[in-house]
């Protein structure tokens, strides 16, 4: 069985991130495995602007900034496999890939990361009723269908879901000539993120329908109607409020899912929460020799953040190959009040001063807050932080010498400030 | 002049078309839509019941008991799935437990292997069963298949020893010709000397085509399901049933032969029996009533939901007759019709077919190649299969792990993939967790690349189903 030190599952945002840092901290024998025929991943598709602004101080489309990275990574000769799909991972770092080129192999690494991203979540998870006809896809299905090959998803088209995908999906068909009759959001809020909903609907005059969700879909070869409804502060549909909208295409926004199952067939330890693995601050898992970032950890909103995830996963990785797991007391973190998750969920306290990053979103929309830190005994740390929203991630710094004095689980809170 | 002319290519045709294919007859087998098996043998439990439950006298007793029986050697000759789960009737009150005595009775009767086991017992075997329960019936001999698998593999099989299988055929109009019958339809004339009417939901409909006065004997019931994530499969190892009531056999928890766990199917009547649209209060229903036989479902694991409609004869049993000389009607054909198809081929060979054309064995019958499944291969077998056509190494679907070349040979096969549900159907794409998410696109091109024509015309999954629009 043939040996590396370091495989990265996955070439997109968080896999060549990861790879060139990792070469970068003088990892030599690295191994990208890539299912498609070219590295970039989801970034491939999204042709629009807005990435890079915080990393790169330049706004990119996705391709270009992607390609950014590509180019580093192919400078660096960092070794990859295209076309090639995982088809087995154990629990002892041996990877079995698939491929036109390259066959059937079982390798055996010596630290491994994970970076397979995340897909959409589909129409049956959330059990829409109706006809099962053609013309209702994910949103970032009918991306690929538009901006990959060419071809408009449908003419009259009603989006679910206000996340960011059925935002820019709603400006793309309509810039490529479809006509949007809506988008319609099951939270009070929209998800999206502000620049978007500005953008993309408001810019373009699409109506966006809050508390409101899509009750069935109807059709004999193609879709033909959607019954749209409204919904109580429970979530709810009020049926009374049930109305027929003509349309041909449905295009669903209604979340992602880490793409877990080889992490799970691995024995990786998920968090409920994210749907990812288990981390500490440096992005091991709980797993000897695994380490996990990008969207197959936990949903990112902006891809600088993935690729500075990533950077931080190969360099941990790297020293992992170099010098073994790092020693310390662990604590565990864990979303308190209006927090819906936090990552890392583990922090080893070691002896070196670095600032401990943490992640995490906030369940509503708030306006004036405290974000507090604490562990059984007290508060450790508040911070004033204001315009939080669930679909803005959100940073926070500790510093090692007030969590020394942490026992336990430290609990991150978010309160509104009142006056 | 064609010997036999088959209305119908649902599971009950083809199972007609597989048996006549073995013996020296001219047949040519009709299907109205682009694709076989894609109405009422497309969305059911894909049981094959041990055949307890139909009521003594019946040609559904007869012909599931007999059905159940041959079906281990059909699957076998087509090489197809076939999954020998057993079945766990539970009852989780005194009064079920007296009804599962008149079920064991009549399992006696009819030599079909049972047992009973204690709640203990079947916690044991079935820890996810509900803690109500007080005593399961267990009929070892029920199995699982998957139905468009066996009946795509029976039509291959037809189509490889001499039937003439056509597609997008639906019979307009019927003639009485000297020696039989003239049938037409929009693209195409037929004569055959005998005509078998296995049209499914619309049996009566087209068995009016040759007697204008034949009534409506059918009314139409829709059942949903719900289907779980592959990666659940052993939640369940048997087909779970609740007592039955007269409403029927009840809201099932099923396992397939891919490994899918299903929950369903409630029972609604319905007037519009193609439209198959689930609905709100049936998906409801069935994952309310689950909870009397199950506990610990992963409804989070749900991936899809679907609805069936099956043809509910006004007799309560299968109507298979002559109905004038040569038009054999096979109508009606609801539950236990899976079960039962390999013997109402049988019973139609036997008691009409042979007794006019007396047709010899055909002397070069020969069964069809298995599909290749790569990721059924051993490992070495794996390797040398990509060497040989890199295209078995290049993974489509990564839920379901199928790779480009399953997918290039299910187009190019006898009675091959014709649209994206076809393809589904045949390969698994669009069956796993991302639903098509990831590899729909990839399907679509495929099959415009292979049937050679553009991305907006490849269909969904009937022939007007087309999906994209060329930009600009």
């Amino acid at each position: 069985m043939r040996n590396f030190e370091l495989i990265v599952i996955g070439g997109g945002s968080a896999g060549l991130a990861a790879a060139i840092e990792a070469r970068k901290q003088g990892i030599e024998d690295i191994l990208v495995l890539e299912k498609e025929s070219e590295l970039g991943g989801i970034l491939n598709q999204c042709i629009h602007n807005g990435f890079g602004l915080h990393s790169l101080k330049k706004e990119y489309s996705g391709p270009a900034y992607a390609q950014v990275y590509i180019d580093e990574f192919n400078q660096l000769k960092i070794p990859v496999y295209l076309n090639t799909t995982v088809i087995e991972l154990s629990a002892d770092r041996q990877v079995t890939f698939m491929s036109p080129e390259w066959g059937v192999e079982t390798i055996q690494a010596k630290a491994i990361i994970l970076a397979m991203g995340c897909r959409e979540r589909t129409r049956g998870a959330v059990s829409i009723p109706g006809n099962r006809c053609t013309g209702v896809w994910t949103a970032g299905t009918a991306q690929k269908y538009l901006n990959i090959e060419g071809y408009l998803v449908g003419k009259r088209i009603f989006i679910l879901g206000s996340g960011d995908i059925g935002l820019i999906m709603a400006r793309r068909l309509t810039l490529a000539g479809a006509e949007v009759v809506g988008v319609a959001e099951l939270m009070p809020y929209s998800n999206g993120l502000t620049r978007n909903l500005v953008q993309c609907l408001y810019d373009y005059d699409i109506p966006l329908y809050l508390s409101t969700t899509i009750t069935a879909i109807h059709g004999k070869e193609r879709v033909e109607r959607i019954t749209l409804t409204q919904v109580d502060e429970a979530r709810q549909p009020i049926p009374s409020t049930s109305r027929e909208i003509e349309v041909d295409t449905v295009l669903l926004s209604i979340g992602l899912i880490p793409e877990n199952t080889l992490s799970t067939q691995a024995g990786i330890e998920l968090d409920q929460r994210t749907k990812g693995a288990v981390v500490d601050q440096h992005y091991a898992t709980q797993n000897e020799g695994y380490f996990a970032c990008g969207n197959v950890l936990h949903v990112h909103d902006l891809v600088d953040y993935v690729s500075q995830e990533g950077q931080a996963a190969g360099r941990s990785a790297a020293d992992y190959i170099k010098s073994g797991n790092g020693e310390g007391r662990q604590l565990s973190t864990q979303a308190g009040e209006n927090v819906s998750y936090v990552v890392p969920q583990k922090l080893i306290l070691s002896a070196t001063p670095e600032l401990i990053q943490i992640k995490f979103r906030v369940r509503s929309v708030m306006k004036e807050t405290e974000v507090i830190l604490r562990d059984q005994q007290g508060i450790l740390q508040k911070i004033a932080k204001s315009h939080l929203a669930p679909a803005e991630m959100e940073m926070m710094y500790l510093s090692p010498k007030l969590l020394q004095q942490a026992q336990g689980s430290i609990i991150v809170e978010v309160r509104e400030k009142h006056e | 002049m064609k010997d036999i002319l088959i209305i119908g290519a649902g599971i009950v045709g083809s199972s007609i078309a597989y048996a006549c294919s073995k013996k020296e007859l001219d047949v040519v087998l009709l299907e109205k839509n682009i694709e076989a098996m894609d109405e009422v043998s497309s969305a059911n439990s894909g049981i094959v019941h041990a055949g307890y439950d139909p009521e003594e006298g019946t040609l559904k007793a007869k012909l599931n008991l007999r059905g159940s029986r041959l079906y281990p050697n059909l699957c076998r000759e087509l090489k197809v799935g076939y999954l020998n789960c057993g079945a766990f009737i539970v009852a989780t009150s005194e009064e079920e437990t007296e009804i599962l005595e008149t079920l064991r009775l009549k399992a006696v009767q009819r030599d079909i292997p049972y047992e009973i086991l204690t709640k203990e017992e079947a916690l044991q075997q079935e820890p996810n069963l509900t803690d109500q329960v007080l005593s399961v019936l267990s009929f070892p001999s029920t199995a699982v298949v998957t139905p468009w698998e066996v009946g795509h593999a029976m039509i291959e099989t037809a189509i490889l020893n001499q039937v003439e299988f056509i597609a997008d055929s639906e019979v307009l109009e019927v003639l009485k010709i000297e020696g039989g019958f003239r049938i037409i339809t929009a693209k195409n004339r037929f004569e055959a000397k005998m005509v078998i009417n296995a049209s499914g939901l619309c049996g009566d409909k087209v068995a009016r085509l040759n007697r204008i006065d034949y009534p409506n004997v059918l009314s139409y019931r829709r059942g949903e399901y719900d289907v779980f994530d592959r990666s659940f499969k052993g939640f369940i190892d048997h087909v779970i049933y609740p007592v039955p009531t007269v409403l029927g056999k009840g809201v099932l928890a099923l396992v397939t032969v891919e490994g899918n766990i299903m929950i369903g199917p409630n029972s609604e009547v319905t007037d519009t029996p193609y439209d198959t649209q689930t609905t709100a209060e049936g998906l409801a229903s069935v994952s309310q009533r689950i909870n009397k036989t199950m506990k610990n479902l992963p409804v989070g694991a749900i991936i899809r939901q679907f609805a069936g409609v099956r043809p509910v004869p006004i007799t309560k049993d299968f109507i298979i007759e002559e109905d004038t000389p040569n038009w054999i009607n096979v109508i009606g054909i609801e539950s236990p019709g899976l079960a039962s198809a390999p013997a109402i081929a049988e019973m139609v060979m036997n008691d009409f077919i042979q007794p006019k054309f007396q047709a010899n064995e055909r002397v070069d019958y020969h069964d069809r190649n298995a599909p290749i499944k790569i990721m059924e291969s051993d490992p070495l077998t794996r390797s040398a299969l990509i060497k040989e056509n890199p295209k078995y190494g290049k993974m489509v679907c990564l839920c379901e792990q199928v790779s480009e070349q399953e997918i290039v040979d299910c187009i190019h096969r006898p009675d091959g993939a014709r649209s994206v549900k076809g393809v589904k159907k045949r390969v698994r794409p669009g069956s796993g967790r991302c639903q098509g998410g990831f590899c729909e696109p990839e399907i679509v091109k495929i099959l415009a690349r292979e049937l050679k024509i553009d991305l907006s015309e490849v269909v969904y999954d009937t022939i007007n189903s087309t999906m994209l629009k060329r930009k600009g």
